[in-house]
């Protein structure tokens, strides 16, 4: 990998798939078959916005950690970047 | 759902369970940060065991495609004996979500971001990959209904091309519009964001009456909630102490890797 903004742009991807689940969820109530066949299929191509959030924190963390871990600094940076907001 | 009232004694009760145990229900989407803090909980064991064997780390990969494919049947099940006690309020939701949510769903794809983080540079031909798995798509697309379980078990093996080809492809476009990296960038505000603007948009939209009958509804739906997201996380994020509302924004920066020897060097 040259460099973080080919995963910053995944995280885009990502991100808007993410949306996109949440919003074509809601074809389930409609009462138009065809809206419930488009875009409940296209539901299931888009839901794979949380995987690949999960793929790219294992990518990164691997990058980032393989060679000096420190079990202090790992858990600080997660608290603060996770837990806090 | 059930209709609020605010004399009945359980009511807050099961607010308050709701809140602590089911934030799905309250917060529908916050349900990943307890599954990212799972990750974090196991990650330094998971590294220790992956850097011991280093030299098996295909081996560890398709351990944890078995692995996630036997807790996805052994979950299934236990939902189903689950759904069997729901009158045992408490006990059924602290079982669910802790069935449900747990790492072990996702944990093929988090192995996958670490094995690809060593061997990417190896992998060749994986393009010979793509055709079977898309074959395999198809046929999962066509013959299953909504999260079916075959395509649930096949996602990860989806993964691994398409991973693949990006990275291949994004050699090839060294620049990129910042744009498309600033979304990324601010993915984690846009996330803690968006389900509440979601819902602001939703009573918007019905009330100019475009409803889920209508066509327009998802693609408006999505550029209001996208766009609102984006300019007010944009727009918190020039406050002074920010990062407590809407999480850390990550910084415009480059990292270079040389690679086999993993060294990371900051510009």
């Amino acid at each position: 990998m040259e460099n973080n903004r080919h995963i910053d742009v995944l995280r885009a991807f990502a991100i808007i798939q993410v949306l996109l689940v949440h919003i074509l969820n809601q074809s389930y109530f409609s009462d138009d078959i065809l809206i419930k066949l488009i875009f409940g299929n296209l539901f299931q191509i888009v839901s794979c916005g949380v995987p690949l959030f999960i793929f790219i924190s294992g990518y990164t963390l691997s990058l980032k950690y393989w060679k000096k871990f420190s079990l202090w600094e790992f858990y600080k940076k997660r608290i603060k970047n996770v837990v806090v907001p | 759902m059930k209709n609020i009232d605010l004399k009945d004694p359980t009511f807050f009760y099961e607010i308050f369970v709701y809140i602590l145990f089911r934030p799905d229900k309250i917060f529908f989407h916050f349900w990943f940060i307890g599954l990212i803090i799972s990750f974090y909980l196991i990650y330094p064991l998971l590294i220790k065991i992956i850097r011991k064997y280093q030299n098996k780390l295909l081996s560890i990969l398709i351990f944890s495609i078995i692995l996630r494919i036997i807790w996805i049947f052994l979950r299934n099940t236990l939902l189903f004996f689950l759904s069997l006690i729901k009158e045992y309020f408490l006990i059924y939701t602290i079982l669910y979500s802790f069935t449900y949510y747990l790492f072990l769903s996702y944990i093929s794809y988090f192995v996958l971001g670490i094995y690809l983080s060593r061997y990417q540079s190896k992998i060749k031909r994986f393009w010979l990959l793509i055709i079977p798995i898309l074959i395999l798509s198809i046929f999962s697309f066509l013959f299953t209904i909504r999260y079916g379980l075959f395509l649930e078990i096949l996602f990860p093996l989806i993964f691994l091309p398409l991973i693949m080809l990006y990275f291949e492809l994004s050699k090839k476009f060294k620049k990129i519009k910042p744009i498309f990296t600033t979304f990324g960038r601010f993915s984690f505000s846009i996330y803690l964001i968006h389900g509440y603007i979601n819902l602001r948009m939703i009573s918007i939209l019905f009330n100019n009456s475009i409803t889920y009958n209508n066509w327009l509804y998802y693609p408006l739906l999505f550029i209001l909630t996208f766009s609102t997201s984006y300019f007010l996380a944009f727009s918190i994020n020039l406050l002074p102490s920010s990062q407590y509302l809407i999480g850390k924004v990550r910084a415009s920066r480059i990292i270079k890797i040389i690679p086999q020897e993993s060294i990371i060097y900051e510009i």
